[in-house]
């Protein structure tokens, strides 16, 4: 088995949050796991990616080849549409609806969603508002990753249980809206 | 020879191994000279045909360099530097490495160099010899007190017709937001023991509302034939969030 998955979003977002958890996640389920990152760039708004491979045997490269990924799990929709060569063409792309507009230049959002639609394999979360609704708006990356569990060769369980590890120490409201929010993450993306 | 970096043992396997043996690499051009070692790059150095993937057909993407936060002091120290050079024609700025080095995109475009820690203090003392005026050179808190204390001295004792721009922060930011080695308030004293003139050294508050008023501050030094130092003060913002936060878990 082997699974590879690019996150992307932007600086601040939580790209790596997401890929500690499913990382964190693959490795107590017995998986191998190997992960790459553009970082340095948090909280300066810049485009940020991680590459994250999982396998049940020996992973040689912690790089995806183009046209590798089973995954783009994306919390900004352009952001997942800029690694599109990574995808293979039966893989699919995850990506939070919500657009991060920080650069003058950025598309109209209905027409970057379209063109995310247009894919053959692509889901579209609301993730800020599931988030807002879990009880936690900074939860939009543990939203997103409750949608990519319905894809991950993963047991969902084992995503919760990286959750309830994550989550413990910052306090119980917080661990119950991000449970919450993974929850609602899968649910919408079903 | 499939070599991450300089093609170091492929230049020594060039030497080593007779001639009929065909080396091929980053010296060859079967590696790109530059770059670092992806699969795309490998494979196409073997030979292998790319994979298919989704297609971006027709897709023109923004690209989203990253910038200074919102309210950053370095932006309203860089709107007032731009404003106080305004009008004059044989400009250099250079700068230095750190959050403020995104100054050199827009909207800023407001410095043009940087090579290594400390470089824009004797960087600018070059230029201003070389005739160029007037002349500021950037640097943070941060990188003045790791590499730009010697080249300050230099300038000093030559009176180099140029302006130092220190940027204190208070934080090394890019980082991950260290703490200055030593506080701000000692900033004056490190610049003064340097041989700086206390006649030309400014402190001024990197506060937005103050930017004309500090453009007019930089204007007059960048006037002054010879060595001028203004330091702009303010706290990164990011340092500020994380201070506040530490403050409120202890209490």
């Amino acid at each position: 088995m082997r699974y590879d998955i690019v996150l992307a979003g932007v600086g601040g977002q939580g790209v790596l949050s997401m890929a500690a958890l499913i990382g964190r996640a693959a490795v107590t389920s017995g998986l191998v796991a190997k992960q790459s990152e553009v970082h340095g760039m948090a909280q300066r708004g810049g485009a940020v990616q991680a590459h994250l491979r999982l396998a049940d045997g020996p992973i040689d490269s912690d790089l995806i080849p183009r046209g590798a990924a089973d995954l783009i799990l994306s919390l900004e929709p352009v952001e997942g549409l800029r690694y599109l060569p990574w995808l293979a063409p039966a893989g699919s792309l995850v990506t939070s609806a919500n657009a991060f507009v920080n650069i003058p230049d950025y598309p109209p959002t209905e027409q970057v969603l379209a063109r995310v639609r247009a894919l053959p394999h692509a889901i579209v979360v609301e993730a800020e508002r599931v988030a807002e609704e879990s009880g936690d708006l900074l939860a939009v990356n543990t939203v997103m990753v409750g949608a990519a569990s319905t894809l991950l060769p993963l047991d969902p369980a084992a995503l919760e249980d990286a959750v309830r590890t994550t989550f413990a120490r910052k306090g119980e409201a917080t661990l119950a809206a991000n449970l919450a929010a993974f929850a609602a993450g899968r649910r919408a993306a079903s | 020879m499939l070599e991450d970096g300089y093609p170091y043992a492929e230049r020594l396997m060039r030497g080593l191994l007779p001639g009929g043996v065909a080396v091929g690499g980053r010296m060859s051009g079967e590696v790109p000279a530059t770059g670092e070692l992806n699969p795309e790059v490998v494979r196409a150095a073997l030979g292998i045909p790319a994979r298919p993937s989704v297609s971006l057909e027709g897709l023109v993407l923004p690209n989203r360099p990253p910038q200074l936060c919102q309210g950053c002091p370095h932006g309203h120290a860089y709107t007032a530097i731009k404003e106080a050079l305004a009008g004059y024609e044989t400009t250099m700025v250079t700068a230095d490495i750190g959050c403020y080095t995104l100054g050199a995109l827009p909207p800023y475009s407001a410095i043009e160099s940087c090579v290594c820690m400390g470089a824009s203090i004797g960087m600018a003392k070059g230029a201003a010899e070389a005739g160029f005026s007037p002349v500021v050179a950037v640097i943070g808190d941060g990188t003045f007190l790791h590499s730009g204390i010697a080249p300050l001295i230099d300038a000093a004792a030559a009176n180099a017709n140029m302006t130092v721009m220190i940027l204190d922060n208070q934080a090394t930011a890019m980082t991950g937001v260290q703490e200055p080695l030593v506080p701000s308030s000692r900033l004056r004293d490190i610049v003064l023991g340097a041989g700086v003139d206390p006649e030309h050294l400014v402190v001024v508050d990197a506060h937005p509302r103050k930017v004309h008023e500090n453009a007019v501050t930089l204007k007059r030094e960048l006037d002054h034939k010879g060595l001028s130092v203004v330091i702009a003060v303010r706290e990164c913002k990011v340092a500020a969030k994380k201070r506040a936060r530490l403050q409120e878990a202890v209490a």
